[in-house]
């Protein structure tokens, strides 16, 4: 700590106080929230090139919203039983955190589908995914009025204070997910750029699409109860569309977004200190200001062509 | 030598819904096939099911076992999106060869750049493929279904929206590439003239009459099979051993359109 003190503009960054209280004082309270706001944006924005690339933008905002009714569907059952919501929050794992998983995981099952129905598009699909989940969340948060509180906790997370054990099933899914993607780059590349070719070369087109989903459910579901749906989704789409503008090599703009978001988590998180804002939006704010060079890279291609 | 592949009692569509039934087909190794027909006949789904993209939907496919396919779509399929080099793109054509879990080698990349080289487009290896021009990014999707060194390459419209000079070299390309492998290949087509003068044998389609007939050119190409597959006066001439077609205007309009 003395060391960060010495350091001449990290030590003032540091040392900005707020309510009585600086940065860094305040680190071994928040260091759980940063570094679950830095693994969340890391994995996410890794998922968003795929999400951005497959043009499954509101897929994954379907999966949040099927996912968020996971958790409430908990609460509404357990307390049909007679639980009280602060019972079912302290077994997070076996109860809301599992039917979460479970609902988002379902859901991405249901959406790898291709729709063959002339009648009903595919956005129409997924538009009723997202809006018929938020319809029945919002009514189980008017049923169990007296347990709101403890559902909105988890449903739109806590940026600031997050759990130990939350943290590690961040970690944990972070891990697992990345290694699956390590593992099957090259499947998931081929088969989400051109399946009927991929599968016309033998390969199980279908399987991976389905296992990308799944990990890109997987990761919204977790992901949402540590620091919210609204961060989540953002670092889904804002750090990899700002890095799609700016490369032509499909690994750089990996690498971008993953730098984009976790600069922006670790920003945002910073500013909500300072400025005493709320942090998820905070965070969305910021990986904003990304999308800025990709914008102007983009005029500037277009002034040369005209 | 048995076939590569046989089709019996072949049922093809789309959602439980017959375009065309009862297709019997084999297909022996060396042959070049013409699939022509005209919009909507069919020739896409056939193919796309022959490859096993989409199911059928009564009858058998025997494939020869082992029995590998390189796939050249329409260029349009591919999504400009992807920041991809054009050796990236054709290097995905030995992914499956590859297998899972295991990365892509110097010998996958050095035979990607031989086909590239093969195809003539080598010196653009490094050029995002989507700002490639039309005719470009065809020869790049031909040096992809190439790179896996497949028994049968299927060709989807190779020559779809480009200009003469476009279309002559992609030909005289698949022409040189078939010579020179011995390679099965399936090419659809929507211009007769072309598949009428490189294609050996052909398979003529038309769904919506449920036709199907298959057979060597010379013997297909006739104004009798023409007119029955495509409801129009077609003449076929020869002239400095290649042929030329001529429409003279639908036969039935009544009730056609």
């Amino acid at each position: 700590m003395d060391f960060l003190r010495s350091v001449p503009i990290l030590s003032d960054l540091l040392l900005v106080e707020r309510n009585g209280m600086t940065f860094l004082d305040a680190l071994p309270i928040l260091q759980n929230g940063i570094l679950a706001g830095v693994v969340v944006a890391f994995v996410s924005a890794f998922l968003g090139v795929y999400v951005i690339l497959k043009r499954i933008v509101f897929v994954s905002a379907a999966i949040s919203q099927i996912s968020s009714l996971g958790v409430a569907c908990a609460f509404l059952v357990a307390v049909f039983f007679g639980h009280h919501a602060s019972e079912v929050k302290s077994q997070f794992l076996s109860g809301p955190g599992l039917t979460s998983v479970v609902f988002a995981c379902v859901a991405a099952i249901f959406l790898a589908r291709q729709v063959s129905e002339k009648r009903i598009t595919r956005e129409s699909i997924l538009g009723i995914g997202y809006l018929l989940p938020a319809g029945l969340t919002l009514l189980v948060l008017d049923l169990l009025s007296a347990e709101a509180h403890a559902i909105e906790d988890i449903l739109f997370g806590n940026s600031v204070f997050v759990s130990v054990d939350q943290l590690r099933v961040q970690v944990v899914t972070a891990v697992a997910v990345l290694l699956i993607h390590l593992l099957l780059y090259k499947e998931f590349i081929f088969t989400s750029l051109d399946p009927e070719t991929a599968t016309a070369c033998g390969m199980r087109t279908k399987l991976y699409n389905r296992i990308l989903l799944l990990t890109i459910a997987f990761t919204i579901s977790v992901s949402i109860m540590s620091i919210g749906a609204l961060p989540v989704f953002a670092f889904m789409v804002v750090p990899a569309s700002a890095a799609l503008t700016l490369t032509e090599r499909l690994w750089n703009a990996f690498l971008l977004s993953v730098v984009f978001g976790v600069s922006a988590a670790l920003a945002g998180f910073y500013l909500s200190f300072v400025f005493s804002l709320p942090t998820g939006p905070a965070m969305l704010t910021t990986a904003g200001f990304f999308l800025i060079p990709g914008g102007l890279r983009t005029l500037v291609q277009r002034w040369r062509l005209s | 030598m048995p076939p590569l592949l046989q089709a019996h009692k072949l049922s093809i569509g789309y959602g439980g819904r017959p375009l065309l039934s009862d297709i019997d087909l084999s297909i022996e190794a060396g042959d070049w096939w013409g699939v022509v027909g005209p919009n909507g006949a069919g020739k896409t789904t056939l193919m796309k099911t022959l490859l096993g993209i989409i199911p059928a939907l009564r009858g058998q496919i025997e494939r020869r076992p082992g029995l590998s396919f390189g796939y050249v779509p329409q260029r349009g399929v591919i999504d400009d999106i992807f920041p991809l080099p054009a050796l990236d793109v054709v290097v995905m054509g030995r992914y499956p060869r590859i297998g899972p879990c295991r990365p892509v080698t110097r010998a996958d990349r050095d035979l990607a750049l031989r086909y590239m080289e093969r195809v003539g487009i080598a010196h653009l290896a490094r050029k995002p493929f989507r700002s490639l021009s039309g005719g470009q990014k065809q020869r790049t999707l031909i040096a992809r279904g190439l790179v896996p060194e497949p028994d049968v390459l299927v060709l989807d419209e190779p020559t779809d929206g480009m200009d003469l000079a476009g279309e002559t070299g992609i030909m005289e390309l698949i022409s040189d590439l078939q010579r020179g492998s011995g390679r099965t290949l399936l090419m659809i087509s929507h211009s007769l003239n072309l598949v009428a003068n490189h294609a050996k044998r052909l398979m003529l389609i038309n769904g919506d009459e449920g036709v199907f007939r298959t057979g060597m050119t010379d013997e297909l190409l006739n104004g009798k099979t023409l007119e029955e597959t495509y409801h129009l006066s077609v003449e076929v001439h020869s002239f400095a051993g290649r042929r030329f077609l001529f429409a003279h205007g639908s036969k039935d309009t009544k009730g056609k359109e």
